[in-house]
């Protein structure tokens, strides 16, 4: 009972001071206010310390840190799409370089070493289906990706970056144009786009993108519509018909007497005429019979099946005939 | 009246760009011309299949305007001759983008040839 009214007499007490405690208090006050003293002083420090420890939990450091080194690399990054904040989700409005290279800070702390968690995009270093994955984080929605799983190119090995890249201000931030970018691997490709007979893409004219479907889809080669036929009458629509004499083949796919992307023979045709022809009409009407010297150029009456056109002298719409006689039935008009 | 509908087309593209903000923008370009000279020795309409390869000047005009989230890129290729491409890229991003292409592709058999009477 003694101690309360000891403090309300400290309270009246005019000359309040240690004085009026025992030592042995003193000692106990003095030791609890400097307790109290450093309590917010390690707080403060301990706090700061933690706070110190969010701000690098994930490890970043910043684009200005790896402009410091990286500058080339910076450059190019600032050219492209990536670099633009305003774009919700890309790489400037999140961590910047560090969306897709990973937190940076070890890499900064041992001064540029390698091995320290930064992802390369490099062949040695991450495999394909790693360097998928990464531009998959953001672009997994994009609508041209959503056959990615099936692709052809995936299944082969080939990621993103393949043709793809970040540090670029180039269209769809690609390599190269095209078709240079798909002929770099598909060189069978680039030998038939250089025969006489061939689609106007060495010109500029056409894209390997125009037909197939790069990203993944049905079929083996991707071809952007249900069926061969289809493809080629977004383009060639006066093959399409319909005809009153259709020509089965014609029907049944294009690739029967044409390849697609280039060809030794006129009108990218397989094989040359009359022999193309001769493979399904073997002994109809004109006898097929062995070429002699009298059927071609060397004999008094050279046959019309070898000059020019060959079969096309006289068939010539080949591909269907709308002619209301027996002459549209054998396309001759 | 084409030129005059691609130049129409361009211009209404290019209107939501001058809409003008605090936003950083970059408007660049070039133009080339290139006289040729060209002598075909062999069968001319083979040369020229699936172009307009004469002696003249073939001229490339490129322009890009790039604000942050809106661009555009205008290119236009051997202007005045048959295989003569105009085109347009443009859009905001994260939003939409258009693309308008007009290219002429010619496909020349034969010069000079006679039909028959």
């Amino acid at each position: 009972m003694g101690e309360p009214i000891r403090m309300a007499e400290v309270e009246k007490s005019p000359a309040f001071g240690l004085s009026t405690f025992t030592s042995d208090e003193r000692d106990m006050m003095k030791k609890a206010i400097l307790v109290l003293s450093i309590v917010p002083v390690l707080a403060f420090l301990g706090g700061g310390l933690c706070l110190q420890e969010a701000a690098g939990s994930n490890g970043t450091v910043g684009v200005e840190v790896c402009k410091g080194c990286h500058e080339d690399h910076f450059k190019t990054y600032m050219i492209s799409t990536h670099s633009k904040k305003s774009i919700p989700g890309s790489p400037a409005s999140q961590e910047g370089c560090e969306s897709c290279h990973g937190p940076g800070a070890a890499h900064v702390e041992k001064s540029g070493e390698g091995g320290v968690g930064i992802f390369i995009f490099s062949k040695k270093l991450a495999d394909a289906k790693a360097k998928s994955a990464k531009c998959l984080e953001c672009h997994s929605e994009q609508k041209d990706l959503t056959f990615w799983d099936i692709a052809r190119h995936k299944i082969e090995g080939v990621s993103c970056d393949n043709c793809h890249t970040v540090h670029s201000g180039t269209r769809m931030n690609l390599k190269a144009p095209q078709p240079d970018l798909c002929n770099f691997c598909h060189k069978s490709i680039r030998s038939q786009q250089n025969r006489t007979s061939h689609h106007p893409i060495r010109e500029g004219k056409m894209k390997c993108t125009d037909c197939h479907e790069h990203h993944g889809g049905f079929g083996a080669t991707k071809i952007k519509a249900s069926s061969v036929n289809e493809l080629c009458y977004q383009c060639h629509a006066e093959k399409r018909g319909p005809f009153m004499w259709s020509h089965p083949p014609v029907d049944e796919n294009c690739l029967t007497c044409h390849v697609s992307h280039g060809s030794n023979h006129n009108k990218l045709l397989s094989s040359r005429v009359p022999q193309l022809c001769r493979n399904c009409h073997d002994y109809v009407r004109h006898p097929s019979t062995p070429t002699t010297r009298f059927e071609t150029f060397q004999g008094p009456t050279p046959s019309n099946k070898m000059f020019a056109r060959s079969c096309l002298n006289c068939h010539g719409n080949i591909h269907g005939s709308n002619g209301p006689s027996t002459r549209g039935k054998t396309f001759v008009r | 009246m084409e030129s005059k509908v691609i130049l129409l087309v361009i211009l209404l593209s290019l209107a939501p760009c001058w809409n003008v903000s605090a936003q950083e923008k970059t408007l660049a370009g070039e133009i080339s011309a290139v006289p040729l000279r060209v002598d075909v020795r062999g069968n001319g309409a083979k040369f020229n299949e699936y172009r307009d390869l004469r002696g003249g000047v073939h001229s490339h005009i490129g322009l890009r305007y790039d604000r942050d989230r809106t661009y555009m890129d205008f290119q236009a290729e051997d202007i005045g001759y048959k295989d003569q491409k105009y085109e347009l890229n443009g859009g905001r991003r994260g939003s939409f983008r258009f693309h308008l292409r007009y290219d002429e592709i010619p496909h020349h058999f034969t010069f000079g040839s006679r039909a028959s009477p």
